[in-house]
């Protein structure tokens, strides 16, 4: 059944786009990221203009972080102060990240700092994640399956950032850290949801475990936490600066979404933390070499146009 | 069947004020409404010509162009820089028909030529476009412009598309793909009888977003603060119904 996006200005197959939003929507539920990062390509590989793909990512990746954080809330995964202090970073994020955005598409190189990014971040963060899973499971494994032993309050409050000044205590997180952390986290992250049409949960979590030291059980809710609220900030952004949010195609998208992703956060809970982070990482580095070749092979055609927009 | 049926329908209606013209084309439509279901268009053109009395008997040929409204395009050129293929020489081309079809009953320079062709902007080789650059490799840049558009089903060009059906009636299909540029559109009708311009009529078309598309276009470039807020209400308040329906 085919449906006329009014933004993007094409047709698409109505089914075709909320089982692309139903897929995506399990994976965000299940790996505690906003999905984002499989989304915005698939919608460039399937014919949407990549600013309208990035924008309206962003809006669609609001409604499956707000049923993804809702379950974890529930399961108390949620630290509200953190959540709060990395969404004060990220706005500002946002807001820098969408007017680079606005900037790069009137130079023509949108296309090709989308690229670069995913290759760049999916890249080091998936080879990490992945390399660190391995080594987790490969532990696991000769131990017989007897639990982990849990990093004590003296080993996740090690290293650099843990000498950073300007401290506060994170009860939830069972913390006591410096806020420039996180609010510098957020901010990252803000930059690169205006930028990539991500959540970026693929790097806030990672950054979360390792940089902060967070427990792994408050991990996702956080970020997904602090997800809703980056994008939705992205998407007005977007909406004044270019005009790209596609809200019928977001509508689509996030009513196959929001389904996946209950889905998904039941399936999640199942499965061992290590197992997640791998298969996490594993997906990560798919997407990064599939936009790795897209910029080292010889284009077909090696001239492209675009109508300009007045 | 049926088509062909409907053409001589219509055909016969429009043969009363044909006296007076030695031309007569309508079309199928002269409004594409673009609404939530909108897939492409098919139009259908036809005409009826009647030659002046010295060249009455003889065979004529019909040449039919469809022009979208105009706009502003980027030609960019990729180079290798390191490893990696990164858009570097561009070229703007100003006012560039949104659309371009040009349909005729056989090859445009069997039927006439390059001169006279150009000169009533029939065909590719026609659209000068104006370019800001005038590089030597303006051509290059002209050809892709040109390659990208049809690529995007934009741009077409069928020789074989005008069917004369005889009797002084001609037919063309006319094909709006589903990402047809909306605005003022004009079709003309040429008619060429030994390489000579005998005659040409000019349609007016026009493709417009209706209804729920168009509200949600406006709603977007008139008030895009709302908009937004719109679009985070929407997703937060189903994002909630969700979470809230999957605890049942």
């Amino acid at each position: 059944m085919p449906l006329y996006l009014p933004i993007a200005e094409l047709s698409m197959n109505v089914f075709l786009v909320i089982g692309m939003g139903g897929i995506v929507g399990f994976l965000s539920g299940m790996f505690g990221v906003g999905g984002g990062f499989l989304m915005t390509p698939l919608l460039i590989f399937v014919g949407v203009p990549p600013t309208v793909a990035v924008a309206t990512e962003a809006n669609q990746i609001t409604a499956a972080s707000v049923s993804g954080a809702l379950a974890h809330w529930r399961r108390g995964g949620v630290d509200f102060k953190m959540g709060s202090i990395l969404i004060a970073g990220g706005a500002v994020g946002a807001f820098i990240g969408a007017k680079i955005f606005a900037y790069l598409r009137e130079t023509g190189q949108v296309d090709l700092m989308i690229s670069l990014a995913y290759v760049l971040f999916l890249g080091s963060v998936g080879g990490l994640m992945f390399a660190e899973s391995v080594q987790a499971i490969i532990a696991d494994r000769k131990r017989g399956g007897a639990p982990a032993i849990r990093k004590t309050s003296k080993e996740r409050h090690s290293g650099w950032v843990h000498a950073l000044p300007l401290k506060m205590r994170f009860r939830k997180s069972r913390l006591y850290v410096s806020v420039l952390a996180p609010i510098v986290i957020g901010f990252a992250v803000g930059i690169l949801s205006a930028i990539m049409g991500v959540g970026g949960g693929f790097i806030m979590v990672p950054a979360m475990i390792y940089l902060l030291g967070m427990p792994t059980n408050v991990v996702i809710g956080t970020s997904l936490f602090q997800i809703i609220f980056v994008t939705a900030l992205a998407t007005v952004f977007h909406s004044v600066n270019t005009q790209t949010v596609d809200i019928l195609l977001a509508v689509l998208l996030l009513s196959g979404a929001v389904i996946g992703a209950q889905v998904g956060v039941k399936v999640g809970v199942k499965l061992k933390g290590e197992q997640l982070r791998a298969l996490l990482a594993l997906l990560v580095l798919v997407v990064c070499v599939k936009m790795a070749v897209g910029l080292v092979a010889t284009p077909d055609d090696l001239y492209s146009i675009t109508t300009v927009i007045k | 069947m049926i088509r062909s049926f409907t053409l001589y329908a219509l055909m016969l209606c429009s043969a009363i004020s044909v006296s007076a013209q030695d031309i007569v084309t309508d079309l199928s439509e002269r409004q594409v409404d673009i609404r939530y279901s909108f897939n492409g268009a098919n139009l259908l053109l036809f005409g009826t010509v009647d030659l002046p009395q010295k060249l009455r008997g003889k065979r004529y040929d019909v040449a039919v162009v469809v022009k979208g409204p105009p706009e502003d395009i980027n030609v960019r050129q990729k180079e290798k820089t390191a490893i990696i293929w990164i858009n570097r020489d561009v070229h703007i081309y100003r006012n560039v028909p949104g659309f371009y079809m040009v349909a005729s009953n056989k090859p445009l320079l069997d039927i006439t030529s390059l001169n006279m062709l150009n000169s009533e902007g029939v065909g590719y080789q026609s659209l000068a476009f104006d370019d800001k650059k005038h590089t030597e490799h303006a051509d290059i840049f002209h050809d892709a412009l040109v390659r990208g558009k049809e690529n995007l089903g934009l741009y077409l060009h069928d020789p074989s598309g005008v069917a004369i059906v005889g009797g002084g009636l001609f037919r063309a299909d006319i094909r709006l793909p589903a990402n047809v540029p909306v605005g003022a559109f004009k079709v003309s009708t040429f008619i060429y009888v030994d390489g000579k311009l005998i005659t040409k009529r000019e349609m007016p078309l026009d493709v417009e977003k209706k209804g729920f598309e168009r509200e949600v276009y406006s709603f977007a470039h008139d008030y895009p603060l709302y908009y937004g807020l719109t679009a985070v209400l929407i997703a937060l308040t189903a994002g909630w119904v969700a979470g809230f329906a999957a605890r049942k």
